[in-house]
């Protein structure tokens, strides 16, 4: 048996270098690295902008109003003389809050139901899927320009209408990634110890597919800072006096010949914010779905 | 033809191959056997120069008179499917679905030799002839999915002898495969190195494969060679020691403790069965037509009856896709049946309450065969082998986890560990050590030493052996291999598409079998006893 042990610990040590090499390719990846590197700059700033933003968003300054970008006023100011770039950083904050809300909307209900159509088969199945696609036959922005048309524009509702969204998609995914995992023979292992499909569902299916689930929360998150920016520009989204980047640009559509400052932030910020998650959401998915892991 | 001379492969760091010489003469075949890790299927691609990326070769593999390892990729791509084919292990995966069997012939036939469509098709034709599918019968136009395992394993025959190439190399050709099939795929590529006086080189595991077949034979282990030489010799004298482990491993026979239980003598003490299973039927709905019509329902259990006795090892053999893993997922309750009853010790298990289901089942546990699937990677092993105590409702100990890990040859920190710092057999162990857990009465084991080595087979079935004779525990036993059928069990049922054709004790069937699916399955098992000594008369 020592000889064995010899062998195990050997394995083990292999283990802990995999970990290691694990971080090391992360930090090779760069659609990671640079992913995460935006994202986090955006984070902060909406952190930040709960204790301190260079000026208050909320006064207007006549006199200080179209300055180019200089060296007080870095974006420069709007057509209200608000600053732009303290603007950037609220709003952020609102994207962030609106898109986060709204992912979690999306997995909260639509793992469990697509988790359960995997599990029940049959009927349950059939009508649960067939009713997401129902909700996923509507375009994302549609659906929720008539969520607030019908309750009324805010945040709040922007949220609900992005989260219906995302409960289609999550749905789908786990239902699929759970369906690869039923037929393993854990899983039939779990079952012969009489376990519940639910129990089955928490303590198997769900840590197996969670990386998938988390690549997909991810880039679901980008597509909902777009839609929050989409839902706001059409004045549906997050109501004025709090500082939003839809809005932002909608609010310099028409000055957009003598003040392309005014367009050229708020939209700078929406792409970097959309492509650093998308870029973070495709690291992580080289490096978690070892299918499709690549050397490189 | 091809001799390896001193090749010695290094991967990264890991030193994979040493020192390996070999020779291959036109019409020979040669045997290359190992277990798994032994460098059997590196020293193929090494040939072929298909070698993985930081591999790093030694010493000098000739070709007639290409030196191989020196070669250009232009003159390896023109050596590759021309003068050497290679046969690999899984047909599903070797064909490509979406092209015709025919043009994946024909494909090669008009690269290497730049014949015209017409004429490769021709001779795409003539070689499925040869492998034994009449175009008659199996058209150029089909597609891969269209055929079986078997069939399949032919088109890659043709594909690598399309141009009758002076080597073939064949991986593990008939691992995949059932025993009639391997038989006569083995068949065929004799009769194909016979009439085109080409060399194969022929690796397996299997030491029987080996020896049915093989001219000469090359023994490796841990990428050394261990003994070389004519078939004969080699598997007479034994002279290496790991030569005698590898055979007597392949044969190895559990010592029994206890009296062997067969259904007769159960039936004549009148000992009451611990599992009946009556007239069981079970039915898989296949593809739908329309949304509306009811799916034909596919039968895989036909109306199966049988008993098992406490202490009773009984063995279900079949072929792949005959229903065996359905039986039994029936019987855990995993699939529902269509019709049928199960008693187990005189509890109706059809119809009784999901409370009674679940005490019943931690009388009954599984041993899967794939030790790599069947546990949560996510999961250590406390966690995994305490996982059916769900079933008494009870927490466990951990003196209880150690003794049971102890019990199947484990230790006690390996409890802490994860199932993939594990090698194979030890996995089987640990799958073991969960259906143990409970005490069940019965296990069924699903093919429980298939996916292993020989010598790691051996030692799981001394294991299995000994809780038999410890707590006399009844086994299903459901494997394709006849041979641990006849070491391990006392009875055997044989199932074929969905039926039990013939019952009876292992002496009896082995020797006197009465159906010709039996005697068809009996006549295609590799059996290195048999072999040996009709070798050496």
């Amino acid at each position: 048996m020592s000889d064995q042990s010899v062998e195990n610990s050997k394995l083990v040590h292999i283990e802990r270098e995999t970990w290691r090499n694990f971080a090391r390719k992360a930090m090779r990846n760069r659609s990671f690295t640079i992913g995460a590197a935006i994202t986090l700059i955006i984070l902060a700033m909406a952190l930040i902008s709960f204790f301190w933003t260079p000026f208050d968003v909320t006064k207007l300054e006549i006199i200080k109003r179209l300055k180019k970008p200089d060296a007080t006023y870095i974006f420069g100011t709007d057509h209200f003389g608000r600053d732009m770039f303290s603007m950037i950083m609220v709003g952020s904050r609102n994207s962030i809050a609106v898109a986060f809300v709204a992912v979690a909307i999306g997995l909260v209900i639509g793992v469990p139901l697509g988790t359960l159509a995997a599990a029940r088969k049959g009927f349950v199945e059939e009508v649960l899927m067939r009713f997401n696609d129902l909700v996923f036959a509507f375009p994302a922005l549609l659906s929720a320009v008539m969520i607030t048309a019908i309750f009324g524009p805010g945040a709040i509702n922007a949220i609900i209408a992005i989260g219906i969204f995302n409960i289609p998609v999550f749905a789908r995914l786990s239902r699929s990634a759970a369906m690869t995992i039923w037929p393993r023979e854990y899983v039939m292992a779990a079952r012969v110890a009489g376990k519940s499909s639910a129990r089955i569902t928490i303590e198997h299916i769900l840590p197996n597919i969670a990386n998938l689930l988390i690549v997909q929360a991810t880039i679901q998150f980008s597509l909902g800072i777009l839609a929050e920016a989409g839902l706001s520009y059409v004045g549906l989204g997050t109501q004025p006096p709090m500082p939003s980047w839809g809005r932002m640009l909608f609010e310099a559509q028409t000055m957009i010949g003598f003040a392309p400052h005014m367009a050229l932030f708020p939209g700078i910020a929406i792409i970097l914010a959309v492509l650093g998650l998308n870029l973070l959401g495709d690291g992580m998915r080289d490096l978690l779905d070892p299918k499709l892991r690549r050397e490189r | 033809m091809l001799s390896i001379k001193n090749l010695s492969l290094t991967i990264g760091d890991i030193s994979v191959l040493k020192d390996i010489d070999l020779n291959i003469k036109p019409g020979q075949i040669m045997g290359l056997v190992g277990e798994s890790g032994s460098g059997k299927s590196m020293t193929a691609l090494a040939v072929m120069q298909l070698l993985p990326h930081a591999s790093k070769t030694s010493g000098e593999i000739r070709f007639g008179d290409l030196d191989i390892l020196n070669a250009t990729e232009k003159q390896m791509c023109n050596l590759r499917g021309d003068e050497i084919g290679m046969v690999f292990q899984e047909p599903m995966t070797a064909l490509n679905p979406v092209k015709t069997i025919g043009e994946q012939i024909a494909e090669g036939i008009r690269f290497h030799t730049g014949a015209s469509g017409k004429d490769a098709r021709d001779q795409a034709a003539r070689i499925l002839e040869q492998v034994g599918l009449p175009t008659s019968k199996f058209g150029l136009n089909r597609y891969p999915h269209e055929l079986s395992g078997g069939q399949r394993q032919r088109v890659v025959i043709a594909i690598a002898c399309a141009i009758q190439p002076k080597l073939l190399i064949a991986d593990e050709p008939t691992t995949a495969l059932d025993v009639t099939i391997q038989a006569q795929i083995l068949d065929l590529l004799k009769k194909l190195v016979e009439e085109n006086n080409m060399g194969l080189l022929l690796i397996s595991h299997d030491l029987g494969v080996i020896a049915d077949a093989a001219d000469e034979i090359t023994i490796i282990r841990s990428g050394e060679i261990i003994e070389a030489g004519p078939t004969r010799d080699i598997l007479r004298n034994q002279s290496h020691p790991y030569t005698r482990q590898l055979a007597k491993a392949s044969t190895h026979v559990p010592v029994r403790k206890t009296k062997p239980v067969t259904a007769l003598d159960a039936k004549k003490a009148q000992t009451p069965p611990l599992l009946q299973v009556t007239n069981l039927i079970c039915e898989y709905p296949t593809k739908r037509n329309s949304l509306f019509e009811k799916p034909l329902p596919f039968r895989a259990v036909d109306d199966v009856s049988f008993d098992i006795f406490p202490g009773q090892t009984l063995a279900l053999v079949g072929e792949s896709g005959c229903g065996k893993s359905t039986l039994a997922r029936t019987l855990l309750r995993v699939h529902e049946p269509h019709s049928g009853g199960i008693e187990f010790e005189d509890m109706d298990l059809l119809n009784s309450g999901h409370q009674e289901i679940i005490a019943a089942r931690r009388h009954m546990q599984i041993v899967f065969q794939d030790p790599y699937g069947s546990f949560n990677p996510r999961h250590k092993v406390s966690n995994i082998i305490s996982e059916p105590m769900h079933l008494v409702k009870r927490k466990i100990g951990k003196d209880e986890l150690v003794d049971a890990l102890i019990q199947v040859g484990l230790e006690a920190n390996d409890l802490e560990k994860y199932p993939h710092e594990f090698s194979g057999g030890q996995r089987q162990r640990i799958a073991i050590a969960r259906a143990l857990i409970t005490k069940p009465r019965l296990i069924i084991a699903d093919e429980p030493v298939s996916a292993l080595d020989v010598s790691i087979r051996a030692q799981i079935l001394d294991l299995l052996n000994y809780l038999r004779d410890k707590f006399r525990i009844s086994y299903l036993f459901i494997t394709h291999d006849l041979s641990v059928v006849r070491a391990f069990c006392d009875d055997v049922m044989v199932m074929n598409s969905g039926k039990i054709v013939e019952t009876g004790s292992v002496s009896q069937l082995f020797d006197n079998p009465a159906s010709d699916y039996t005697k068809q399955l009996l006549a295609a098992a590799p059996d290195l006893q048999k072999t040996l000594s009709a070798r050496n008369s």
